[in-house]
């Protein structure tokens, strides 16, 4: 039967799937590709009957995937993976049940990171580290750190009944346990305002007046005037804090209030050696300057008085002399009241003298508004002529309210037409007569 | 009941004969307006006849009170008040004041309506005299008429050339004022409203309706002989070239004309005062002498009708 494997042959070349594509179109092809693709995808898989995970799938390309894979937590295959004990990850381990029963939603962080992102997270971290380690170096070196405070007052303690203390003593002394700088840092607040009240400010002033030429004092100063001020304002806040009763041990402010502290104490030798001296006989100076320039003035006022004084008597007697001779009628009233003034001259005299000296302080009379104005003859005006919008809008209005007049303004026929309300004149004849 | 003093012959016997002549045609919409009470009301003015219209209160029930031919028939003429019909300074147009006066014209065709207009209704002495309420809102000539146009020439027996007739609305008035001696050839170019133009023209012997193109006047020059006047309402922006060349056809020396021009349809764009004046100048230049120019607020929005004469007879 030599035929029939022939026939056989035939039939499987028949029917097997061709090798050669040639026989496929374009859009053939491709439907191809995408079933083979997909038998692929399914071709390795084992098929599950409990299906733990969200896809249980090697040999992809995808490399995300494999990350999801892996960040599951449900599969014990991380089991042991970087330890040497047969105890499960620690990521393995979920803190509640529901991690490990399937979900459709995985979340690529969930269960912390993997592959290049934790090399990433732990790059970071190290570096955040140094820089902590840094800034606690930095406080390190500082020579004033509050523990001295906390010793000195755990040394301090004395033991006693609290119960037996006032109220008042009782929170103090709780207060002067949980931060022992507090005391500490108010009465430093007070001291250095002193300083900058009492002798910055004043050198201050006089240089912003010009008093005293600009030099490297004068800088120092300055410098010491506003760190002195910035540092007072962060104690406000760390009262503030206090108040409000915030958590303050960790707050960066102790931290802040320290450098402040630090640079303080660094700027203090030279401030009280140079730079004080110096302040001190500066104020010295100008008080000096300024209770003279008191006295002189004091004896300027006088002087003046004294001047008017002599003056004064003179004046009043010419007066008399003139009115009377210009004007004899009213003279009786007028010879009463110089008779009056001569007789009370000495008593009465001060008074005036005083409101001369007044009207001399006194400055020139403001011009009226008429002569600010300065319109000379204008016409009035209405009201709407101030604003030329207005005067449009309402010229405008006046115009629309005349051309009803004119021209009737077009309607519609609303209601079937039923004759004219205002009747109609049959003799009247409006329109315009046009002349070749 | 209306005013029993003033209309005894409307509450006469139902079905008389002044009743139901026209109201059959409207399935019996209204009761019939009252006869004529015979010789004015209280001496009112001499040889001048005045109307009453009687029987309101039969309004709507008349004719076994079947349906209503018109919907609403709110307002206007109600029965009861009294009209009084009154010639108008223009011949062969009448003004009827009642409650509120209305433009009228002596109905050519007694007992038919042509566009749903109102109607009056008079006996004089036995004669039954129909009148038709003319709506400035439809037509333009009556708004130029209740505006104050000084002339129309278009008095009873003149023949008239109407350009633009449409359905017939205005041709009909036309008709009516002209009368039987008169005519009124109607030239309408779109088919649609010229059906209705002629089915105006069958009952109103004295309209002529012509389904031309009005630019083309030779070809309808064998209908007409020549017109007293032309009436132009063709709303296109060569209107004075149109009815130039109708003039120059058909318009006898002296003959009148009378254009309504809309705005809006010659120039969009300039204002409706300057389209006027621009329209004024063309005719001019035709040997068409504007005579008289009206705009029709507040009936029409920028629209004016100008009269003129054409080829005066020179003064010596």
């Amino acid at each position: 039967m030599p035929a029939q494997p022939r026939s056989e042959d035939e039939e499987e070349s028949l029917y097997s799937p061709s090798d050669s594509e040639d026989d496929y179109n374009e859009k053939e092809k491709q439907l191809l590709k995408k079933v083979r693709s997909k038998k692929k995808e399914y071709s390795d898989s084992e098929e599950e009957v409990f299906n733990v995970g969200a896809n249980n799938e090697e040999g992809e390309d995808d490399e995300d995937r494999a990350d999801d894979d892996k960040s599951d937590l449900a599969l014990s295959d991380i089991e042991g993976q970087g330890s040497d004990d047969d105890l499960p990850d620690i990521r393995a381990w979920g803190k509640d049940r529901k991690k490990y029963y399937s979900t459709d939603f995985v979340d690529p962080d969930y269960g912390g990171l993997q592959g290049k992102d934790a090399y990433l997270a732990e790059l970071e971290e190290e570096e955040a580290r140094s820089l902590q380690k840094q800034l606690v170096e930095q406080l390190d070196s500082d020579d004033i750190s509050f523990d001295i405070f906390a010793k000195k007052t755990e040394d301090d303690k004395v033991e006693v009944d609290v119960s037996k203390l006032s109220k008042k003593q009782q929170k103090l002394r709780i207060s002067q346990r949980d931060s022992p700088e507090f005391f500490w840092f108010v009465e430093d607040f007070e001291a250095k305002m002193v300083i900058a009240r009492d002798y910055l400010n004043p050198v201050l002033k006089k240089h912003r007046a010009k008093q005293i030429p600009s030099c490297r004092a004068v800088d120092f100063v300055q410098t010491h005037y506003e760190l002195i001020l910035n540092y007072c304002v962060n104690i406000y806040m760390y009262l503030l804090l206090k108040a409000s009763k915030v958590n303050i041990k960790n707050h960066p402010i102790l931290k802040r209030l320290h450098q402040y502290k630090q640079l303080l104490s660094q700027l203090e030798p030279a401030f009280e050696e140079i730079v004080k001296p110096q302040i001190e006989i500066i104020m010295q100076e100008t008080q000096i300057d300024e209770e003279a320039e008191l006295r002189k003035t004091d004896r300027k006022k006088t002087l003046k008085l004294l001047s008017s004084l002599v003056k004064k008597p003179e004046l009043g007697k010419k007066k008399k002399q003139v009115t009377i001779e210009e004007e004899p009628r009213p003279s009786k009233k007028i010879k009463i009241d110089v008779a009056d003034m001569e007789v009370g001259s000495d008593d009465e005299l001060a008074p005036s003298e005083e409101a001369e000296t007044e009207n001399n302080d006194v400055e020139k009379r403001a011009i009226t508004y008429k002569m600010a104005k300065n319109k000379g003859l204008t016409p009035r005006r209405k009201k709407e002529q101030r604003n030329p919008r207005v005067k449009h809008k309402l010229k405008y209005k006046k115009a629309l309210v005349r051309r009803k007049g004119a021209v009737r303004e077009p309607r519609k026929e609303l209601t079937r037409y039923s004759g004219e309300i205002s009747g109609i004149k049959a003799t009247v004849s409006k329109s315009i007569k046009i002349k070749t | 009941m209306g005013k029993p003093g003033f209309s005894p012959g409307g509450r006469g016997g139902g079905g008389g004969g002044s009743r139901g002549g026209f109201g059959g045609s409207r399935g019996g919409g209204r009761g019939g307006f009252g006869g004529s009470r015979g010789g004015g009301r209280g001496g009112g003015g001499g040889g001048r006849p005045s109307f009453g219209r009687g029987g309101g209160g039969s309004r709507g029930r008349g004719g076994g009170g079947g349906s209503r031919g018109r919907g609403g028939g709110g307002g206007g003429f109600k029965g009861g008040k009294t009209v009084v019909i009154e010639p108008h300074r223009h011949e062969g147009v009448f003004i009827a004041r009642g409650k509120e006066d209305a433009l009228v014209t002596l109905n050519f065709v007694p007992g038919s309506e042509v566009y749903g207009e109102k109607r009056i209704s008079v006996e004089t002495d036995g004669n039954k005299v129909e009148y038709r309420v003319w709506n400035p809102f439809r037509s333009k000539l009556a708004a130029a008429i209740l505006g104050g146009v000084d002339q129309i020439y278009m008095p009873p027996g003149s023949k008239v050339l109407y350009l633009g007739a449409a359905s017939g609305t205005t041709v009909s008035h036309v008709s009516d004022i002209v009368g039987p001696e008169g005519l009124v050839y109607a030239v309408e170019f779109s088919h649609r409203s010229g059906r209705d133009l002629i089915n105006v023209a069958k009952k109103r012997t004295n309209i002529i309706p012509i389904i031309e193109d009005a630019r083309h006047p030779h070809k309808y020059r064998m209908l007409i002989g020549m017109v007293d006047t032309i009436f132009a309402d063709v709303a296109q922006p060569d209107q004075a070239r149109i009815v130039a060349l109708n003039a120059q056809y058909f318009l006898k020396n002296g003959g009148h004309f009378v254009i309504s021009i809309k705005a809006s349809c010659i120039d969009s764009t300039s204002t409706p005062e300057a389209v006027f004046s621009a329209e004024v100048k063309k005719l001019q230049a035709d040997k068409l002498r504007p005579q008289e120019q009206i705009t029709l607020e507040p009936y029409e929005r920028d629209h004016a009708v100008v009269v003129g004469v054409f080829r005066p007879p020179s003064k010596k």
